[in-house]
């Protein structure tokens, strides 16, 4: 029922025939890193957003320029970058997240700049007056970047048309992300949603929600997945294909829910249509769920009652923390949101992952993990 | 200066200035004063990270309290490890930034006998508020978020925007390098985005200590703070002197006052007696090193637990006339715009811009004006600033773009678990072997 998106499961923009098509097609595509891009903006310019998120086993040539000590998406996307995987892009955004997006768009610039190559300061605190001030100053700015780049304006309604394709395909992946998880037995997989989730990458948005759109028609008809002995929620970042997913699986349990950057902080969050479209996209891409690079006071409260909301209402029985190594964002909120997670006698596993995800030593802990969801 | 503990596998330093002995004895007292005024109840005590806008709560009359520096002062007596197995034990990955798995470390744990005797000298107040700031790394306002909960006290976090790009072709604001600052000016928007934090820092402030800002006092602890910069500015310049009057060894340590205490009168005073002290020996034709032989940069975040490595430079007449590190805190400042000053010095200068064209300008002034012969590049892989972001780029533009050779030597800060000596001393051997052979043939 997914195979159609299954082929633009492929990072690497070079290799994958989705984009290669868009190109074809005579297509401007630009890549990006976080959920935290504005896509709507290159969008209403004609441009298709596709999105970095690493390369599964790359392992690079690129090694003497890159720093040893950052995150394995960091490093296979520098891969790409400074190689040929991404040279079929027309340009590149890196909104401010992590040190890790600092340090691509700095190096990148040293060494190989994108044909347009823009960084948007996107602050690290949200809900505040001064911070989306200076985001929509920055989002102007990006705007006029992108007007220039293309020698078009973009209007009011080009905007409103954006988001419009972009909040359907918010709401279509919704309806998919609650068929996983809200009924007893879940009628789409971890691993099948997270491939859906991560072709709209690839694809011009308005394609893929037709597809997704028929997609779930399918799947409301088709069979339930049997079988499934312990529900878990899992927490990380993103993850360059699916093999998490199917190991959790494959040890009898499913990710019925997530606060992942290729999950939920993707689409949870529309923009507001009933605003002035640039100022709901900075509210929308300042304000949306926080994720751990965000430091305003209220987030772990913020990034807690999500988790404990989707456990609650997806029948969760536990967390896995899939977390980067040398992603210090997450691995330091992990420290605050275990304890929340002991008081609430929420059982929860925590595992690193690199340039794999440490297959055998994962099932171990699974296995374990499992047994005493299941003896409790 | 010889110092014959130099080549054992951690010691301590030996200062050649006579005020850097009395950086340490500072440091103890500093925190006296917070146990004091945490005991009356005096004073309010506020967490910061490692470089905040202090001005503003000595002008509430506050007292700013650093974790960094408490973790930097257990790395200094040796007792970061025990603290650091804390964390481990939760979790906490041997990747992660030492300064932090330190401090957790110490919230966490329950320690006694020796540690406990050692820590009682250093042990830093618990706080009243905590405030971060993102100007240095993004792990700095997730730590003191959790030490915020670890206290169950307030918090208040200040973002700090990456520079965006465009901002490299403004006019220059500062002329040459002074102290931390980038070259260029920065964009109204983000003084503005600054100034509007500062004001909401200081409401927080003001809720939590049920006084009001006096704004005439903070002008005047930004005058100290300005008259500190100009000074501490001034030591900075001298050692461009040849022979150098003052090493790594010593302005590392003599941050301490820069970082706790700009705004006050006291901290521009000390720096006001170093610098007498370095114009005298200038004054003489003196120097660190009776025979100067090589002009190092030392760059990273000192080694706390073994600062000796500074002096076993000396053997080679080598010495470090240079670092990026104390030079942070060198803040150029106007009382008379105290907020837009202080957004300038912490929030918009070097450490957050995207590009990495300023810190290559500031590269390429200090090689030439300091007569460089070479860098140290103590790079940290627990700290992604460090590792990632300055690191090895700088490495490969010292070498490319300015000539000057370049060893990265991958150890830590705190953590001497961390400090493979006798590979970081084979390393450090070759590296001056080469010098020797490029500058005397």
């Amino acid at each position: 029922m997914i195979e159609k998106f299954e082929e633009a499961n492929c990072p690497m923009t070079l290799k994958n025939p989705v984009v290669n098509g868009l190109k074809a097609a005579g297509k401007r595509v630009f890549g990006y890193t976080c959920t935290n891009f504005p896509e709507e903006i290159a969008y209403a310019a004609g441009i298709v957003p596709v999105r970095a998120i690493g390369a599964p086993g790359l392992v690079g040539e690129s090694g003497p320029l890159q720093p040893a000590a950052q995150c394995f998406i960091a490093r296979a996307n520098m891969e790409m970058a400074l190689g040929e995987g991404f040279s079929n892009l027309d340009g590149f955004v890196i909104t401010n997240t992590c040190d890790m997006a600092q340090n691509f768009y700095s190096a990148l610039e040293y060494y190989k700049p994108f044909p347009f190559y823009y960084f948007i300061s996107r602050p690290n605190i949200a809900h505040t007056e001064p911070a989306l001030k200076f985001f929509r100053f920055e989002l102007e700015e990006f705007k006029k970047a992108v007007e220039g780049y293309t020698g078009k304006p973009i209007t009011e309604d080009d905007l409103s048309a954006a988001v419009s394709v972009y909040n359907e395909n918010r709401r279509l992946l919704a309806e998919l992300y609650d068929l996983r998880g809200k009924e007893e037995k879940p009628r789409i997989s971890g691993t099948d949603f997270t491939k859906v989730i991560m072709a709209s990458f690839y694809m011009d948005k308005a394609e893929h929600n037709r597809l997704l759109k028929d997609a779930i028609a399918r799947i409301k008809q088709g069979p339930a997945v049997e079988n499934v002995q312990v529900r878990v929620h899992l927490s990380g970042s993103t993850y360059p294909d699916t093999e998490i997913f199917q190991l959790i699986e494959d040890a009898g349990g499913m990710v019925v829910s997530d606060d992942l950057c290729i999950g939920t902080r993707y689409f949870v969050n529309p923009v507001k249509e009933d605003q002035a479209p640039m100022d709901a996209l900075a509210d929308r891409y300042l304000n949306k769920l926080a994720c751990p690079c965000m430091h305003q006071g209220s987030k772990l409260d913020e990034r807690y009652n999500f988790i404990k909301a989707q456990l609650r209402a997806n029948r969760g029985q536990g967390v896995v923390f899939g977390l980067q190594r040398f992603c210090d964002t997450h691995l330091v909120d992990y420290q605050a949101l275990r304890y929340r997670l002991e008081q609430d006698k929420i059982p929860f596993l925590y595992h690193e992952v690199e340039s794999t995800v440490g297959a055998g030593q994962l099932k171990t802990k699974l296995e374990t993990f499992f047994d005493i969801i299941k003896g409790a | 200066m010889s110092n014959p503990e130099a080549s054992k596998t951690t010691s301590k330093s030996i200062k050649s200035l006579k005020t850097s002995n009395e950086v340490f004895p500072s440091v103890l007292e500093y925190y006296k004063r917070g146990h004091f005024a945490k005991m009356t109840g005096a004073r309010k005590i506020v967490y910061h990270t490692g470089w905040d806008p202090v001005e503003i709560d000595y002008a509430m009359d506050c007292i700013p309290m650093f974790p960094e520096n408490f973790s930097a002062a257990c790395g200094a007596v040796q007792l970061a490890p025990p603290l650091i197995e804390v964390s481990e034990g939760l979790n906490a990955p041997e990747d992660l930034c030492s300064y932090f798995k330190n401090h957790y470390g110490f919230m966490k744990g329950s320690f006694s006998g020796d540690v406990n005797k050692m820590l009682d000298r250093i042990r830093i107040p618990d706080p009243d508020m905590v405030v971060s700031c993102k100007n240095l790394c993004r792990l700095h306002p997730l730590w003191m978020k959790i030490a915020a909960e670890h206290y169950d006290v307030p918090y208040f976090s200040i973002d700090a925007p990456v520079m965006p790009p465009r901002y490299d072709k403004n006019p220059v604001m500062f002329e040459k390098q002074w102290g931390g600052h980038v070259r260029r000016k920065p964009g109204d928007e983000a003084v503005e985005y600054g100034v509007a934090q500062l004001k909401q820092y200081i409401a927080f402030l003001e809720e939590h200590t049920g006084r009001k800002m006096d704004y005439d006092k903070l002008r005047e602890c930004v005058a100290h703070s300005a008259r500190m910069g100009e000074i501490y500015n001034q030591i900075f310049e001298l050692r461009k002197n040849v022979p150098c009057p003052a090493g790594g060894e010593d302005l590392n340590t003599l941050v301490f006052f820069a970082v706790t205490m700009a705004g006050t009168q006291e901290a521009a005073d000390f720096y006001q007696r170093v610098l007498e002290e370095m114009q005298d020996r200038v004054a003489q034709g003196k120097g660190v090193l009776e025979n100067e032989r090589f002009r190092l940069i030392f760059d990273g975040i000192p080694p706390w637990f073994n600062m000796g490595l500074f002096n076993y430079f000396h053997k080679f007449g080598a010495i470090s006339v240079e670092e990026l590190y104390p030079r942070i805190w060198c803040g150029k400042l106007d009382p008379d715009k105290p907020l837009e000053s202080i957004a300038i010095k912490y929030l918009l200068s070097a450490g957050h811009t995207a590009t990495f064209n300023q810190f290559l300008e500031y590269n390429r002034d200090r090689v030439r004006e300091y007569k460089v012969d070479g860098s140290i590049m103590w790079n940290l892989p627990t700290c992604r600033l460090m590792a990632v972001i300055l690191n090895p780029r700088d490495k490969t533009t010292f070498e490319t773009e300015l000539g000057v050779p370049a060893l990265l030597l991958d150890a830590d800060q705190v953590d001497p678990r961390r400090y493979a000596h006798a590979q970081i001393i084979t390393r450090i051997d070759a590296f001056m072997e080469m010098l020797e052979q490029r500058k005397y043939g």
